[in-house]
């Protein structure tokens, strides 16, 4: 075996599924189940053996075939593998393989299953050529088609006219992105004359004066497109109308972080004011949506908009970490490791997040399933009892994403990001933790309201555990959510993704150190804990609803921000439409096609009357032809 | 003389068929043989032009400027090439659209002399000429466009005959015009005196009403409300015919006017006509997306596909020119192409209304697979063929510094992108219990096969780009070199 075997095998495998699903399982669903699910568990093994026994950690990417070559213009395919691709590699292969498991509970009666399975090989086929391309050009094919898949998904419920307007509104949103990526990438083409990731590497480093904050910016409109971010991020939520293994797999641990690996793939493109406004968007959009989060009870909204809040964390971690690297005292510290401070700090939360948001939807859609597709969190209660391994587990992943000090993979990776915004901006700092206390606080109403209590419908009355497919996956994400953290001692970690998941990672130390696990412990404990005192006695109504009217409200307004884009639409490109479509009528219409038929009509009825047959008339009107000409000719006439 | 078969087949194939044919069903054998056999021929002339260089043929042995001559440069060769091409399958198709019991006997001759048309129209030298050529192709259109057609559709029909008469009138002005001012109607002698008239108002004067005349044709904003409106209504053979090829022949005369026969320094043309292509694709790809049915976003995605290659026109350099050359022939094949899978969803589901259809990727997954390459090649999505000819136009946009345009471009693809998958959504990915899907009427299948076979050119073309650019190059710097033009029609004359 060759390292390009392996990888072209990782490749392959999701994509004959789907041409076999697509040629043999479009009406068998337990056939497309099979192969779907097969090809996920041939990406996770291949993808493990090469991360634990392969591959040496050493930058691969002399698999290029040239393709087209232009005059100056030449286009490789090519498929590398670095450590950003790899940690990619490794979350795609482990958590896809989960949800597929899980999805064959799910989906289990379901009647698009066909159509289900053979979209999410196409998923995982675009999502893994993205992670492995080896230039910008392959990154937008894949990009694209991941999008183009994600569109699918959310549409699956077809039915539903929620599911249709959301995937609609995600492709929209996801093109205004696209459409500044697109033209980040020919820019980046036109300044540095390749679109080879390593050349570019080198062709920035030769030249860096020539990068611009403009073009780090019109990346990151792609970045803020995927991973939903201000002011892009209205989709998300909405596409929480799709089946719940989808939310879990594409709208929360994979495709949404394909914005954070584009970014920890390209780090060197971003100038310092770039990183700058990256930053503060990913604190706004940390601290914006924990707050929306309040006022949501829909169970999957709430994990919707703490993905987006957890997406800002790492986008932040990027910023900040990136900023903070490439100040002179973090190099003088920490020499040339400190370049990968940004890219480690948001892959490593991009990567435990990945787990424990997995478990959480996972969990979600384990709730749904019971209480047969009910979301609204106040007509659950008491599941603890009944569910008892979903409960568990799902207390984990809130203990997770809250961020507990030493039992929770989420707290190691936010302490990082914490410590560099702490070293950049005391005010970020101040933010962020804020919005990990809101975390803290909704994901335990969360928790209380579903899982405590007294049930407070028939459905959630009569809700009992579910199958194994469903809840193995959960444990074994639970599991990663607790240990991931310890990336050095805990054994399922390959040791080749270290240097970026730990060495590349900002640690504290000293009192440094202590003051963030305090801060982090307080956070943490305070929010749970107000969640459950504040949110214990809830029945049927939100408690801040009732109890604090106008916070609940504020949180409820999301800031207004769909009702703006609404209004836009309405407003404004309803209006152009409608101008448009009555010079449309008036000039088009009337004017040019009545008055064009009029015309001819009219030339028409003229000659009708010139010709009447009579050759009396005719011969008068030869004479008069006969007068005028020879006026012409005498000269009397014109000139 | 290789020139003149492409005028000459078509010509002999109507007439014969007119008259020494009387049973249908040998009459389809004829005129598809015939339309095979001219799209070999067409293949061949290609390939002689590029390997031996371009032909020219004087009519009656009378030299140029005097007599008729006929030019097979790369870019007519290539046009030559995509009529013979969209034209054969389109003639199959229509076999399966149309029963043998219902075809107008008059169908195929008409179309033979449409095709006539428009190979004239891509091959002769003079002004003249191409005037007759847009004649016969539009005598031709206006009797396909109303032969099965019932009362309904002739008055939709009718601002498309009263536009083109218009169009036809001011063409013959323009070739009144020009002998006024050139005193000659041969493009190479124009050219020639041109040149020495370079910088005076007339001339632009001229350059304007060409470019009303040919936009007229083209379906450049604001002239183009009569195409949406009479492309629905033919049998959709004829509409993807029309729709792939007709626009193109206005896009073509305006290479080869401001490429070949104008001086090089028309600026108040070239903005002029920029800002008139941001607009046609831009509106063209709005009122696409606000059809219901696939026949409509399809005539209005002709709109906004002109629009594209008419800017790059504007960019004036060997580059664009050769984006727009490739662009133009990708979208023939996928335009043509696309509409045919609309003809098939009209057989599956009795209708193109997109409420109405549905099912369709669960019950004929390969139309569903040629739809969406054909689609996501329309929409320019790498690697795919029209990604590259859209990537040129924006690299060559990006050149000359009209970041403007580019954005208005990109938008305008990314709204291609949204319709397309509009008739995704709706016809194939959607399951629907209330439609049916007729798939016991069997001529689906050969429909399928030749949408296959339009699909399968395109993926080449789009995997292996680089023999097709460099063939549009070719094209485009022969079109940008007028010495060269003048030296081969005119010879050493003056």
């Amino acid at each position: 075996m060759h390292l390009p075997d392996i990888l072209l095998l990782i490749l392959l495998a999701p994509l004959v599924s789907a041409g076999l699903i697509w040629l043999f399982g479009r009406r068998n669903g337990h056939l497309a189940a099979t192969l779907s699910v097969g090809a996920a568990g041939i990406i996770a093994v291949a993808s493990l053996y090469l991360l634990f026994a392969f591959w040496d950690g050493a930058v691969a990417e002399d698999m290029a075939i040239r393709w087209v070559t232009l005059g100056e213009f030449s286009l490789s395919l090519g498929f590398s593998l670095n450590m950003v691709s790899a940690t990619m590699l490794f979350v795609v292969g482990v958590v896809g393989f989960l949800i597929h498991i899980f999805s064959l509970g799910y989906m289990a009666d379901d009647a698009g299953k066909g159509r289900f399975f053979g979209g999410l090989s196409i998923f995982m086929f675009s999502m893994l050529g993205m992670v492995l391309s080896d230039n910008l050009f392959m990154i937008f094919v894949f990009w694209e088609l991941v999008g183009f898949s994600s569109y699918m998904l959310i549409g699956h419920y077809m039915k539903k006219g929620e599911a249709a307007e959301a995937s609609k509104k995600a492709f929209i949103v996801n093109r205004v992105g696209d459409f500044g990526l697109l033209i980040g990438f020919i820019i980046v083409f036109w300044t540095f004359g390749t679109t080879q990731i390593s050349e570019l590497a080198v062709a920035v480093g030769a030249e860096p004066e020539l990068l611009s904050t403009i073009m780090g910016l019109l990346l990151f409109c792609g970045v803020a497109g995927k991973s939903a971010q201000l002011p892009l991020h209205v989709w998300l939520p909405d596409a929480m109308a799709g089946p719940t293994p989808i939310s879990a797999l594409i709208h929360a641990a994979t495709m949404a972080a394909a914005g954070v690996f584009l970014v920890a793939r390209l780090p060197f493109l971003f100038t310092v004011d770039a990183l700058t406004i990256i930053a503060w968007i990913g604190v706004i959009t940390a601290l914006s949506s924990a707050i929306w989060a309040f006022a949501q009870n829909d169970i999957k909204k709430i994990l919707a908009y703490s993905t987006l809040s957890q997406l800002g964390f790492m986008v932040a971690g990027f910023g900040f970490g990136s900023l903070y690297g490439g100040s002179a005292a973090a190099i003088e510290a920490y020499g040339a490791q400190a370049a990968l401070f940004g890219v480690g700090a948001a892959l490593f939360h991009m990567t435990t997040h990945a787990f424990f948001k997995a478990l959480l939807f996972l969990g979600a859609g384990s709730v749904i399933h019971a209480c047969h597709h009910e979301q609204d969190i106040y007509k659950m209660g008491g599941l603890l009892k009944k569910m008892p391994i979903t409960g568990i587990t799902f207390a984990i992943g809130v203990i997770t994403i809250a961020a507990v000090p030493f039992v929770a993979s989420g707290f190691f990776s936010k302490d990082a990001i914490l410590y560099v915004a702490k070293l950049v901006n005391p005010v970020a700092f101040g933010l962020l933790v804020g919005a990990a206390l809101l975390t803290a606080t909704y994901m335990g109403r969360l928790f209380v309201v579903v899982f405590l209590g007294k049930p407070r419908s028939e459905a959630a009355e009569h809700a009992h555990e579910t199958s194994w497919v469903m809840w193995l996956p959960l444990a074994v994400l639970a599991f990663f959510s607790v240990f991931a953290g310890y990336v050095k001692q805990f054994p399922l970690i390959p040791a080749t993704l270290h240097p970026i998941l730990y060495d590349a990672v900002p640690h504290p130390a000293g009192s440094e150190h202590t003051l963030l696990i305090i801060i982090s412990a307080v956070a943490a404990t305070m929010g749970l804990l107000g969640a459950f005192l504040f949110y214990r006695k809830a029945d049927q109504i939100d408690p801040l609803q009732e109890k604090a009217y106008p916070l609940w409200v504020v949180a409820k307004s999301r800031f207004f921000f769909d009702e703006v884009y609404d209004a836009y639409v309405a407003k404004v490109q309803q209006r152009v439409a409608e101008v448009l479509s009555f010079l449309d009528a008036l000039l088009i219409s009337g004017l040019l096609v009545r008055g064009s038929a009029g015309l001819v009509g009219v030339f028409g009825i003229l000659a009708r009357t010139l010709h009447t047959g009579n050759v009396h008339s005719y011969v008068w009107w030869f004479f008069a032809g006969l007068f005028i000409f020879s006026l012409y000719a005498f000269g009397l006439l014109g000139g | 003389m290789q020139v003149i078969f492409p005028l000459l087949i078509p010509l002999l194939t109507a007439i014969l068929g007119l008259l020494a044919i009387r049973s249908s069903a040998g009459r389809r054998l004829f005129f598809a043989a015939s339309a095979g056999g001219q799209l070999l021929f067409s293949l061949w002339l290609l390939a002689s032009v590029f390997s031996s260089g371009s032909q020219v043929m004087y009519l009656g042995g009378w030299s140029a400027p005097y007599g008729i001559v006929l030019v097979a440069d790369p870019i007519a060769a290539i046009m030559v090439v995509l009529v013979c091409l969209t034209a054969f399958s389109c003639i199959l198709y229509g076999f399966q659209e149309t029963s043998i019991r219902n075809e107008h006997p008059l169908r195929l001759p008409l179309i033979q002399f449409l095709v006539l048309g428009l190979n004239l129209s891509f091959l002769t030298g003079d002004l003249f000429n191409l005037f007759v050529a847009f004649e016969v192709m539009l005598l031709a259109s206006y009797a396909l466009l109303t032969l099965e057609a019932d009362d309904w559709d002739v008055r939709q029909a009718f601002p498309y005959l009263a536009i083109n008469l218009f169009g036809s009138a001011f063409l013959i002005a323009l070739c009144a015009f020009a002998y006024g001012l050139f005193g000659t109607l041969n493009f190479a002698h124009i050219a020639v005196r041109a040149q020495e008239m370079s910088g005076e108002p007339l001339l632009v004067a001229f350059g304007m009403l060409a470019m009303l005349v040919f936009g007229i044709k083209a379906g450049l904003f604001p002239l183009y409300y009569w195409l949406p409106n009479a492309y629905p209504i033919m049998p959709i053979a004829l509409a993807a015919l029309f729709g792939g090829m007709l626009t193109k022949v206005g896009v073509y005369v305006l290479l080869r006017l401001f490429g070949t026969i104008l001086p090089h320094d028309m600026d108040l043309l070239y903005v002029v006509l920029a800002w008139l292509s941001a607009a046609t694709m831009f509106f063209g790809v709005l009122g696409a997306a606000s059809r219901p049915y696939i026949r409509g976003i399809l005539s209005f995605h002709i709109l906004s596909q002109v629009g594209f290659m008419m800017l790059a026109i504007t960019f004036m350099t060997p580059f664009a020119f050769a984006a727009a050359i490739l662009y133009m022939a990708h979208n023939i094949i996928v335009k043509s192409g696309l509409f045919l899978v609309g003809g098939a969803v009209m057989v599956l589901n009795r209708t193109d209304k997109l409420e109405n259809t549905g099912n369709l990727w669960v019950r004929t997954p390969v139309l569903g697979v040629g739809f969406l390459l054909l689609a996501l090649s329309l929409a320019g999505i790498p690697p795919l063929s029209g990604f590259w000819g859209k990537y040129m136009i924006i690299v060559a946009g990006f050149t000359a510094g009209e970041y403007v345009l580019v954005a208005i471009a990109i938008v305008t693809g990314l709204l291609t992108l949204f319709s397309m998958l509009k008739i995704w959504m709706g016809s194939f990915w959607q399951s629907k219990e209330s439609v049916p899907v007729v798939t016991s009427d069997r001529r689906w299948i050969p429909m399928t096969v030749i949408v296959g076979g339009l699909t399968v050119i395109s993926l080449i073309i789009g995997l292996l780009p680089e023999f097709f650019i460099q063939m549009a190059m070719t094209a485009a710097e022969g079109l940008l070199d007028k010495d060269a033009y003048i030296r081969l029609v005119l010879g050493d004359l003056p």
